[in-house]
């Protein structure tokens, strides 16, 4: 997504991993002002990696050369060099983009904190991480906040065609996408796995098992800057037969790759990569929360009722606010999504993050055959007897 | 002061005095005996419930929650049907690591058809950490195919106070989506 406009980003001592999310970054979040170059003699800016040999190398080499360009600085610990801009790894992607408009445009003013004062914040106690913010680092999943899963979208005035074009988006354009169509060919194996290539490292997907197999190098905040990132320009084949390619999009030389595996294959792939299993289920249910935040994907109707086909495995899910109240009305009250947020009084965000996580493992849908009778909306109003006793024991239980 | 109470259910094995005691206020009273004959399904359980477990949960309002366990095994099914009597709801576990858990969930099901029709029944698999299948879709695929009501069926860690407590909250709301 390059423009003619594009400023030209050198890089140095840098990975091909980095290198990729860099490019996803520039092409995503970075709405394509950036584009990468190979040269530093065709860049407008540079962004240098000091953690490495070569990047350091590489750094001594430039001070002393004729060549100044606005320079980003990137390491795990503080550097103060005069002349650059620090940016910490583990990289938060806003704080990035925010420092490359600063170098590469110095009269547009964006408010920061002192270098020393940013330098010594803790990434993990932000209190609020915007949307397409994400950390590339080895933070616990249970650290994030709400925001990375909810989002903090106030509820939306569906008589405004604005609010409601933002509440929607492609899933097909993220990871969540590929990963569902992927969970999809999945469940019609009756043995072996289906392996994703051209993430970080593989997965295997093994839907009979609600299994999925994954390294421990692939964290989960790798997995989420993957999940935010569009990635529509990115390949994707399904090798069922060894070479015979049944899906080829735009870039045949980079891409994801489905591949069948028989249960040998498999058992290689588990040895060689040193892969673990996590519930399968899980792993979609928190792909999509991540993905949406709080938003709709596009092409749900959030007029028609919603059937949930089953309770969720909740035990071994991310629980939603709300979750447990809002599974248990959709079973016996199959109702919209606007009128469980209204009925429940539940924000609409914690609703939608909910369907949208049960819709990605194929328990809920909605459903413009369904009659939603008056009978339902009563038999939920219809006050319970022990209703008191119910609401001392849940409140028990919660704390 | 009421009294009322919930009872857990369940082949032998399969976490009911461990899901008792993770949520009971009380240290658990169980009644035990040491297995004189290796249990052929648990080579690891060395003693095996023959009477109830029984555990508290107090509220607020000084109102008594009664927890029971009841023996798993079926030859002492006549107290089955005494200590559920007048049971707000009923968790049953199933154990994922015996030879046939879905057969075992039908026969509790048939046994306790009374909470599973009126919707005061939780399921909760154990040991899918040693038995990933039959998955949880499974489960419910089977009850399905048994025209019971969609019942909350979880994945539970009989130790983790949590997964037992979100396996009864869950059995509430099913009893009142309003509360």
């Amino acid at each position: 997504m390059t423009k003619q406009t594009s400023i030209k980003i050198a890089t140095v001592g840098m990975d091909k991993q980095m290198l990729r999310i860099l490019e996803m970054v520039f092409n995503g979040p970075g709405k394509g002002d950036y584009m990468l170059v190979n040269k530093l003699e065709d860049a407008q800016a540079c962004i240098f990696d000091l953690d490495n040999l070569e990047g350091m190398k590489s750094w001594k080499d430039y001070r002393n050369h004729d060549l100044k360009l606005p320079v980003i600085i990137l390491s795990l610990n503080y550097k103060d060099i005069a002349g650059t801009t620090f940016v910490r790894k583990p990289i938060e992607i806003n704080d990035l983009l925010k420092n490359l408009i600063k170098i590469t445009n110095p009269t547009v003013t964006t408010p920061h904190k002192p270098v020393q004062e940013e330098s010594n914040s803790k990434i993990s106690e932000s209190p609020s991480i915007s949307h397409n913010a994400t950390l590339i680092a080895e933070t616990s999943f249970e650290k994030q906040n709400a925001a990375q899963l909810y989002g903090n979208n106030d509820d939306i005035n569906f008589n405004n065609p604005e609010e409601v074009d933002k509440l929607f988006y492609d899933r097909a354009e993220y990871l969540q996408g590929y990963l569902e169509y992927a969970f999809g060919l999945s469940q019609e194996l009756e043995t072996g796995g289906l392996l994703i290539e051209g993430l970080y490292c593989p997965i295997i997907l093994i839907a009979k098992q609600n299994r999925i197999l994954r390294s421990n190098k692939f964290n989960d905040n790798q997995l989420r800057t993957m999940t935010l990132l569009p990635l529509s320009n990115i390949t994707v084949r399904h090798n069922k037969n060894h070479g015979k390619t049944l899906k080829i999009h735009l870039n045949e030389e980079r891409g994801l790759n489905i591949v069948n595996l028989n249960e040998s294959e498999l058992a290689q792939y588990q040895e060689q990569y040193s892969l673990y299993p996590q519930d399968l289920d899980g792993f979609l249910w928190l792909i999509a929360l991540w993905t949406a935040r709080g938003r709709l994907a596009k092409g749900t109707d959030f007029n028609k009722p919603v059937i949930l086909r089953n309770w969720p495995n909740f035990t071994r899910l991310i629980e939603t606010p709300y979750a447990l109240k809002i599974a248990a009305f959709w079973i016996s009250n199959p109702r919209s999504l606007l009128e469980t947020a209204q009925i429940l009084d539940i924000p609409q965000r914690y609703v939608f993050a909910f369907f949208n996580a049960a819709h990605a493992i194929r328990l809920a849908s909605t459903n413009s055959n369904f009659d939603t009778s008056s009978s339902t909306t009563t038999s939920f109003a219809k006050k319970h007897a022990k209703r008191g006793l119910f609401q001392r024991i849940l409140t028990k239980l919660l704390n | 002061m009421n009294d009322y109470k919930f009872i857990f259910t369940g082949p032998t094995g399969s976490g009911k005095t461990t899901a008792v005691a993770a949520i009971s206020d009380i240290e658990v009273v169980n009644t035990e005996a040491k297995l004189s004959i290796p249990d052929d399904d648990h080579s690891e359980k060395k003693t095996l419930t023959v009477g109830l477990d029984y555990g508290t949960l107090t509220l607020e309002n000084k109102d008594k929650i009664h927890l029971y366990g009841t023996p798993g095994q079926e030859r002492f099914d006549f107290m089955w049907e005494i200590l559920t009597e007048g049971g707000l709801g009923l968790i049953l576990l199933l154990d994922n690591s015996r030879a046939d858990p879905i057969e075992d969930m039908h026969f509790f099901i048939n046994t306790f058809k009374e909470f599973a029709n009126s919707n005061r029944l939780v399921i909760g698999v154990t040991h899918m950490d040693i038995n990933p299948t039959p998955t949880i879709a499974s489960y419910h695929k089977e009850l399905e195919a048994m025209a019971i009501e969609k019942l909350p069926v979880f994945e539970v860690d009989a130790r983790r106070k949590k997964d037992i407590s979100t396996l009864l909250q869950a059995l509430l709301y099913a009893l009142d989506p309003g509360i």
